[in-house]
């Protein structure tokens, strides 16, 4: 399966008609798509998911309908989604015709039409339509191509749960075989009840032969007991997978939360400086005037240098007490002159207003020292820009976080509600569990006590029918043992395989690789690190960080994916929202190797540009979501590169 | 000389007593309204502004009770360079009309940008300053 084109008209957030380009290079697997939180990311993944396997139960296909588009009355919400597989090219889409009903949009069934090589396919019935979406990829496999990052943990929760051995039996092909067994299973039943039947009209011990049948419906009602809780316990784990998805959200959510919480305490903590720096900056601006004067106060101290010199003054006061009225030039000291030394003489001794004020601003110096206040003061203001241009950083992953964590305010109760589903859930499997384990020990002794009166009452029988439907089922319980064993090799062998290849991965992945040596998967399914020193620890028990989880979960999934060895694309959503610097750059390294046509939506808080830069040779194309700006409910798909 | 050029006992007054609720009282941009006064005053000085109102009937202090020796410092310093009357009472007239129209051009200043931006109002003193000093020092004063 090589997708080419998604169309998406009328689709959540896509107004109208949007089309996005899958096609790559040669050489060039990967295709990357950016956008902001709740523009259409995830809804371009689930529209893939829709595309091929319908809506999900319990879903409201209402809710698939663009909302601008409800309220204009009748219409068509459709996604369609073309590719190549095994050489053929394929259309398929997927359409839901509504209407309006007393003011309430009304979605009809959703239908499937689907073109080979531009041939409609007559596909009318369900089972038909499942049978030929499962031919081309079936929808369990599918969570090995189409994965959501922030849910993969699942694999590495504990207690190891049925995920990874389900896993495993669905892309080795073992289901089939359990089919297949199954079936046979079936006809040794069928056998069984025959043969007790004809038991039972040709023995000479009637008696005998009623109570054989008696004891093969015993078995048969212990077998309908055992599948009932079959179905109760599958009912409990779907809850149980449920509630696991929820508590992951609200643990990314969680994390979140806590981000937001350190980011308000580093805000209130530059408030607190920034209010700090305005306090000092007010008691500073009591010297802001002498600050202002600066120039001035220099300027004065250096015109106080030329006021009338002391020498000047003595010599003055000399000439105008001596009596020959003579000057030191020899001239003699008229009246007029005589004044004009006095009034000279007078401002000096009065001392004159620039030196008043020469000394005044040497007051005012020692007061202010401007030099030192000037520096202080412009330290002050680029330590209050600092703070501030922090500040606006804080507040803007402040708020762009509040987006992403949405009204959740509730979000304790919620989860107290939903872990106790979950517990009720744990409950109910471990009980179903525990019933299924008695009747199984019942099933197996009635079974054999009934196989072996019907075998004694047979050998008595020398009736050829009798001996022939004897053999007949005799064959098929060795086929059925065979067949068992058989299982039980192919498995344990598989599991290894996936194991060694999840451990190749890991290695390539894990931001630590001197300290393990790959992923054991256990007779019991669970997931298990192997240390250098030869450890063997669980997961669980390796206290991962939600980053180290995801590479973990990462590399089993890119194990399983290798191991279907299908021609399908890899689709990741929100790829690496918990991974740290190291777990990033490996997982980002490892993209183009994981298909040979990898989707990558991502947002523009988890991946950026310097991100991308090791594996750019390796993008076919780029494409942005983003709100429309001339409708906010629209989102718009353009192509970036 | 020694004694300051306006009286002592005269009041410092304004006619923008909400700049001043508004700088001083609300935004908290300083501790008390000599500190703004003085400002004002440099400003009006060194840009040569001088309001044109004509009343000021709101107090801010009585100079007497001045005590910060360097507010009474650059009120001394400049009332001596920029106040020409030759009476004391309208030389306090004079400042006052200084410092409002100082404070008019900082209030300007702070309604345009928002926020009063020191380092803009020193950069653009300081470029005013050297021609403004050489005129303010060469003229004849009363006192």
């Amino acid at each position: 399966m090589r997708l080419q084109k998604l169309v998406l008209n009328n689709f959540k957030p896509f107004y109208g008609r949007q089309m996005i380009d899958f096609s790559t290079e040669e050489r060039r697997p990967l295709i990357l798509i950016r956008a902001n939180n709740d523009v259409g990311k995830t809804t371009m993944f689930d529209a893939v998911k829709f595309c091929l396997y319908g809506a999900p139960p319990r879903i409201d296909t209402v809710s698939y309908i663009n909302r601008t588009v409800r309220k204009e009355g009748e219409g068509r919400t459709f996604v369609t989604l073309i590719f190549y597989h095994g050489g053929k090219h394929y259309q398929i889409t997927r359409s839901i015709d509504f209407s309006q009903s007393n003011g309430e949009t009304v979605a009809e069934r959703v239908k499937l039409d689907a073109r080979v090589e531009g041939v409609p396919q007559v596909l009318e019935m369900i089972n038909e339509q499942n049978e030929f979406i499962e031919a081309i990829l079936p929808e369990d496999a599918s969570q090995f191509f189409f994965f959501d990052g922030e849910n993969i943990q699942k694999y590495t929760k504990h207690p190891p749960r049925k995920h990874i051995k389900d896993a495993i039996e669905m892309v080795l092909g073992i289901r089939e075989l359990l089919n297949a067994k199954e079936d046979l299973d079936r006809i040794q039943r069928n056998l069984g009840h025959e043969l007790d039947h004809l038991l039972r009209k040709k023995a000479r011990q009637k008696e005998a032969a009623e109570e054989v049948e008696s004891l093969a419906n015993e078995v048969d009602n212990l077998e309908s007991s055992i599948n009932e809780l079959d179905g109760r316990t599958k009912q409990a784990e779907k809850t149980l997978a449920e509630c696991d998805k929820e508590l992951s959200k609200y643990s990314a959510i969680r994390e979140k939360i806590n981000q937001r919480k350190q980011l308000e305490q580093q805000r209130d903590q530059l408030l607190e400086q920034i209010n700090s720096n305005k306090d000092e900056q007010r008691e500073f601006n009591r010297h802001l005037a002498a600050l202002l004067l600066a120039p001035l106060i220099r300027k004065l101290s250096e015109v106080r240098e030329v006021s009338i010199p002391h020498w000047k003054r003595v010599t003055l006061s000399m000439l105008l007490q001596d009596p020959r009225n003579v000057c030191v030039c020899r001239r003699p000291i008229t009246p007029k002159i005589k004044e004009m030394f006095e009034k000279t003489l007078d401002k000096a001794i009065e001392r004159s207003p620039l030196q008043y004020l020469g000394e005044k601003t040497d007051e005012l110096f020692n007061e202010a020292p401007v030099d030192t206040l000037e520096k202080e003061f412009y330290a002050r203001i680029a330590q209050l820009r600092d703070f501030e241009s922090n500040l606006t950083s804080v507040k803007g992953a402040i708020k762009k976080l509040s987006e992403e964590i949405g009204g959740r305010k509730d979000l304790d109760i919620a989860a107290t509600s939903v872990e106790k589903t979950r517990a009720r859930a744990v409950e109910q499997i471990e009980c179903f569990e525990k019933e299924k384990k008695q009747k199984e020990i019942q099933f197996a002794v009635k079974r054999r006590e009934h196989d072996r009166e019907q075998r004694k009452l047979a050998l008595e029988e020398s009736d050829i029918e009798v001996t022939d439907k004897r053999e007949h089922l005799e064959s098929c319980q060795a086929c059925n043992e065979a067949m068992e064993a058989a299982i039980d090799a192919l498995v344990e062998k598989s599991k290894r395989k996936v194991e060694e290849l999840a451990s190749k991965v890991f290695m390539k992945l894990t931001n630590a690789p001197d300290l393990y040596e790959g992923i054991q998967i256990t007779p019991e399914y669970e997931l298990k690190i192997v240390t250098k020193g030869g450890a063997i620890r669980p997961v669980w028990d390796q206290a991962p960080s939600s980053g180290a989880s995801q590479v973990i979960a990462t590399s089993f999934i890119a194990a399983l994916n290798r191991y279907t060895a299908r021609e399908a694309p890899v689709i990741i959503d929100t790829p690496a929202s918990r991974l740290d610097p190291i777990h990033k750059a490996n997982v980002v390294r490892f993209y183009p190797e994981i298909a040979s046509q990898v989707i990558i939506l991502y947002h523009p808080g988890e991946l950026d540009e310097k991100d991308f830069r090791p594996i750019e040779n390796y993008i076919s194309s780029e494409w942005l979501l983003k709100r429309n700006p001339e409708n906010r409910d629209a989102t718009i798909i353009l192509r970036t590169s | 000389m020694s004694s300051l050029v306006i009286p002592e006992g005269y009041t410092l007054r304004t006619a923008h007593a909400d700049i001043y609720a508004e700088l001083v009282d609300d935004k908290k941009l300083f501790k008390r309204s000599i500190h703004l006064f003085t400002v004002a005053l440099a400003v009006g000085a060194i840009l040569n502004i001088k309001s044109d109102q004509k009343k000021r009937d709101h107090d801010l202090i009585r100079l007497s009770t001045v005590t910060d020796q360097e507010q009474r410092l650059v009120i001394d310093i400049l009332s001596r360079i920029v106040c020409k009357e030759p009476d004391k009472i309208a030389r306090g007239r004079e400042l006052l009309a200084y410092a409002d129209g100082g404070l008019e051009k900082i209030w300007k200043d702070y309604q345009e940008v928002g926020v009063l931006d020191l380092p803009r109002l020193l950069e653009k003193l300081k470029g005013k300053c050297s021609l403004r000093i050489a005129e303010l020092l060469t003229q004849n004063q009363p006192w």
